[in-house]
């Protein structure tokens, strides 16, 4: 019950992204915006596709308690702390699917907390 | 150097890989610990046991139905090895993780009384991130004493490092100063083993098999000659060579892991009910400490 008032307050965050995206698009931000949300022990979406060779904004955010971000053959390391979104920017240069995985541990099922970029040509 | 090895490694392959020119082992499983055993006490100049990933409070059928004996059983065959180890060292994940601080303390408290029942006069801990990167390994303190040490046993220095107690998998700038330290007293001829819980080299970071800063480690120890290092955290044999030190992966006492990169996810390989316990073992080491070496000048008499 508990984990799915979790994934319902998920999904309305992401739509916020989502309207968030919108309105960088609409500043003229050139940008792909993405949106992933970690939560014990997923990431919502866990895939998320982007084109290659233009920008990314990937905002990360955390529902429950400091996550790990880290996507090593994309180059890509953060932290994600409770509180205001955490950004990435890069601009992807080969297509591929690349792996992204908790680095910070936290419990009991983090060994599965992983996702995927995509990228497509 | 002798070395005796169950897994198919010749003793040439092996040779190169212990690094220590003195440090032998051999992984042992459910049956076969006294046949090994009696070949190391034939051999060097002394023994110890690592024992790693037990993670004692795991429960799923799935992957071990004999999770409430596993460690037991491992007890036991140490206990009927025909030469009783100099000591046994856990390479951390002792308990399996919990969000409950009262229950993570339970389960230290039922593993220590089961490893007390071993028969070796001195054990050595260190966590994994299991027993320690969601309290920052109070709980550990508690019960096993600090998390980060050095010893010597015999003309070994060992030093054990904390790779876990910082949820980000850090050795952190305070505990390599105190590394730095540490080696600073040694002669670059000194054997050493150091003990970790996670690889120290990136094995494979996209299962988050690393040390964020274990290249500063590797960097600290790489001046001395004679660089060995034993490991858990990845549940099953694995041996790589970063330079001239050896980095040795135990198995597990609870499940077996995949090999890095083989599917998706790092998921427990389940349990094969035709052949119980498979990939599952722990290993003893025989170390066999280099004579002195001794340079020897004549000097005429008529030079007097």
């Amino acid at each position: 019950m508990r984990r799915a008032a979790m994934v319902a307050a998920a999904c309305a965050a992401l739509a916020l992204g989502s309207v968030l995206g919108v309105v960088a698009a609409e500043r003229g931000d050139d940008a792909q915006h993405v949106s992933m949300l970690a939560m014990k022990f997923d990431y919502l979406p866990d895939e998320v596709t982007v084109k290659k060779g233009k920008p990314v904004v990937l905002e990360l955010s955390t529902l429950d308690r400091l996550h790990g971000f880290d996507a090593p053959s994309l180059d890509l390391h953060a932290q994600i702390q409770p509180g205001p979104p955490t950004i990435l920017r890069f601009t992807p240069e080969k297509a591929g699917t690349y792996g992204v995985h908790c680095d910070i541990f936290c419990g009991d099922g983090h060994e599965g907390m992983a996702g995927h970029i995509i990228v497509t040509d | 150097m002798r070395a005796r090895n169950h897994q198919g490694i010749s003793r040439r392959q092996f040779a190169q890989l212990a690094g220590l020119g003195g440090v032998a082992f051999a992984s042992g499983v459910f049956g076969l610990g006294s046949t090994a055993g009696r070949a190391l006490a034939a051999a060097g100049d002394f023994m110890f046991v690592q024992l790693s990933d037990s993670h004692w409070g795991f429960s799923g059928d799935a992957v071990n139905p004999e999770a409430k004996t596993t460690l037991k059983r491992a007890v036991a065959a140490v206990n009927s090895l025909p030469m009783e180890p100099d000591f046994v060292v856990f390479t951390g994940d002792l308990t399996h993780t919990t969000d409950d601080a009262q229950e993570r303390r339970r389960r230290m408290g039922e593993f220590r009384d089961i490893v007390h029942g071993l028969k070796v006069k001195t054990l050595h801990f260190m966590p994994g991130e299991h027993d320690a990167s969601l309290d920052n390994g109070a709980a550990f303190k508690e019960f096993f004493g600090d998390t980060h040490y050095s010893f010597d046993h015999k003309g070994v220095h060992f030093i054990v490092l904390d790779n876990v107690s910082d949820p980000a998998a850090k050795i952190g700038e305070e505990q390599l100063g105190w590394l730095n330290q540490d080696l600073a007293k040694l002669d670059k001829a000194q054997p050493i083993v150091a003990f970790t819980h996670r690889p120290l080299f990136d094995l494979y970071p996209d299962w988050d098999w690393t040390t964020r800063d274990g290249k500063a480690v590797i960097d600290a120890l790489m001046p001395y000659q004679h660089v060995t290092v034993f490991y858990g955290h990845i549940h099953q044999e694995h041996h790589h060579m970063t330079g001239h030190i050896a980095h040795n992966a135990a198995k597990s006492l609870i499940f077996p892991l995949p090999v890095a990169g083989s599917q998706p996810k790092r998921t427990p390989i389940p349990w094969d009910a035709a052949q119980p316990f498979k990939g599952l073992g722990w290993r003893s080491v025989e170390a066999e400490v280099k004579e002195a070496d001794y340079k020897v000048q004549e000097h005429p008499a008529d030079k007097v």
